[in-house]
């Protein structure tokens, strides 16, 4: 069971003895929307159906699963993977949280900082010219040195 | 009515801090921290927590890509290249990269003329930031060579001028030390600087040279490979030393230190690096081969500054150390590439550019990457700061 927050709540439900069947048992999630727990339930179950197919080649079923979760990103808009993050680490599905986390990486690597704030809608909350700040006091600490 | 869109600032620090260890490139990471202050404070987590990269220059005189310093990361094999600046003094020459090594997140770039003459120059260079600093401060003339000798570049390897940095903020008040030599031109030269000063200061009684300098606890310490009279009274040994510029004599004080360590580990025979701990107390390992059974043996201390003793450790616990000149302690964990109570170091002699000594089971292993295609000059170690 991938979902193992919703794994929990079925070892609670066993420990407590309750007798009715699970496939009928409503499991709360509130946290999660129906569109980013949609995309998790496929990407579980794909992930289940590739590591069943190629149960002894551990390369192909890398393979395999990286291919698909390529075709996953290009039909993901990037603002959904926030609630995809946040949905997948409510649900505790690892597998799941470290793809997301990657594309995000992956998303903002060799980009400039303006980018990465935009795409994250960050404000800078630092002083204006830190940088050009240490770059004078530097020069001019060195300047005028007599040579030996 | 569909509920608002979930934004990035909804997600917790623990959630950032996922994603931004995925980020691959350290010059990456390391812009992050001009985003804002979280994510200054979060990179700054994780670079501490990033093995050091290797650092290295091709050879300069029987190659045309001179001017290039290769920045690679040893455990995934990825490799970034950096043009270094271009240098022209007012005499109209040009000056070529000579050496690289780092100090606190800075590259030190040595500089020589491409014609015959010792004048040389220092670019103090950030290359995840891109800025730099030129130091033409050592340009010295054609007199200033006592041994009057004909200089040709190709068969003359110019002695690399070391510098050592006491912060991330070459600003600050702290003191910069310059480590000239060995060379032709003279035995080793070590002067002090501080950022403002008009003049440098020549430490004294520094002997044939001083390698291994630490800056730890706002002092400046090293390890004297030669010193005269080895062995005071039995155990008792004078290679280490400290480097004092404040007072009116600058220059080299000795620490008579104890320290019981088998013949083969004498300051004769082996290597010797001091490197601070994560828990602030200074080490000294001492690297040997062993010729008869072609191994490399490790011993690493710790000082007892009360005792004035070295006392010999076995195991550094979940610390791993990065070894050369300018070595790294860092914390290792199960999440992190690098691996608990090992000695990641340079291995000259099986031709292996790094190699794994393992505290515990007393091996050494092959290292993951051979790295063939490249020719490794004065490999160093660079960690960025933030």
């Amino acid at each position: 069971m991938k979902f193992c927050a919703v794994k929990q709540y079925f070892d609670d439900e066993n420990n407590n003895n309750i007798t009715s069947g699970a496939s009928t048992t409503m499991i709360p999630l509130p946290n999660v929307e129906s569109h980013p727990l949609a995309i998790l339930i496929t990407y579980c179950k794909k992930h289940l159906k590739i590591k069943a197919n190629n149960a002894d080649n551990k390369k192909e079923t890398e393979k395999e699963m990286e291919q698909y979760e390529q075709e996953l990103l290009k039909k993901v808009m990037p603002q959904e993977l926030t609630e995809l993050i946040l949905a997948a680490n409510y649900l505790n599905f690892k597998e799941a949280l470290d793809f997301f986390c990657r594309a995000v990486a992956s998303a903002i690597q060799n980009k400039s900082i303006e980018f990465v704030r935009k795409f994250f809608g960050l404000e800078s909350d630092f002083e204006l010219g830190e940088e050009e700040k240490l770059r004078e006091e530097f020069a001019w600490s060195f300047e005028g040195v007599d040579e030996d | 009515m569909a509920p608002p869109p979930v934004c990035w600032s909804d997600l917790p620090e623990d959630l950032l801090e996922l994603i931004l260890k995925q980020v691959m490139d350290i010059a990456d990471l390391y812009q992050c921290r001009n985003t804002c202050h979280l994510w200054r404070s979060l990179a700054k987590k994780l670079l501490a927590l990033s093995p050091p990269q290797l650092l290295g220059t091709r050879d300069l005189y029987n190659n045309k890509n001179h001017n290039r310093i290769k920045l690679s990361d040893y455990f995934t094999g990825n490799s970034t290249f950096f043009e270094t600046p271009k240098f022209k003094s007012h005499d109209g020459c040009t000056y070529v990269p000579n050496h690289v090594h780092s100090s606190r997140g800075w590259l030190v770039i040595h500089y020589t003329k491409s014609s015959s003459s010792p004048n040389q120059c220092i670019y103090l260079y950030n290359p995840l930031s891109g800025m730099g600093f030129w130091l033409s401060i050592f340009l010295r003339d054609n007199s200033n060579n006592p041994y009057s000798l004909p200089i040709q570049p190709e068969n003359v390897v110019f002695p690399p001028i070391k510098l050592y940095l006491s912060s991330k903020k070459p600003t600050s008040i702290s003191c910069i030390i310059f480590n000239l030599g060995p060379g032709i031109y003279a035995a080793w030269e070590r002067k002090f600087w501080r950022p403002g000063d008009k003049k440098r200061i020549p430490i004294l009684r520094s002997g044939f040279c001083i390698n291994s300098i630490i800056h730890y606890k706002d002092e400046f310490y090293g390890i004297d490979p030669f010193p005269h009279h080895s062995y005071v009274n039995g155990e008792i040994e004078q290679f280490f030393v400290q480097l004092e510029f404040m007072g009116s004599s600058p220059g080299v004080k000795r620490i008579p230190t104890k320290i019981n360590r088998p013949q083969y580990m004498s300051t004769n025979h082996a290597s010797q690096f001091l490197v601070e701990s994560l828990c602030g107390s200074l080490l000294l390992v001492c690297k040997t081969w062993i010729h008869i059974d072609s191994i490399w043996r490790f011993e690493v201390y710790k000082l007892d500054w009360g005792k004035s003793e070295w006392e010999k450790i076995t195991s550094l616990g979940d610390q791993a150390i990065f070894l050369e000149e300018d070595s790294i302690c860092i914390q290792a964990s199960a999440s992190t590439k690098y691996k608990k109570n090992c000695i990641y170091f340079m291995d000259w002699d099986l031709r292996h550019l790094v190699a794994i000594y393992d505290m515990g089971n007393q091996t050494v292993s092959q290292p993951l990457f051979p790295l063939p295609d490249f020719d490794w000059r004065y490999p160093s170690w660079f960690r960025p700061e933030i």
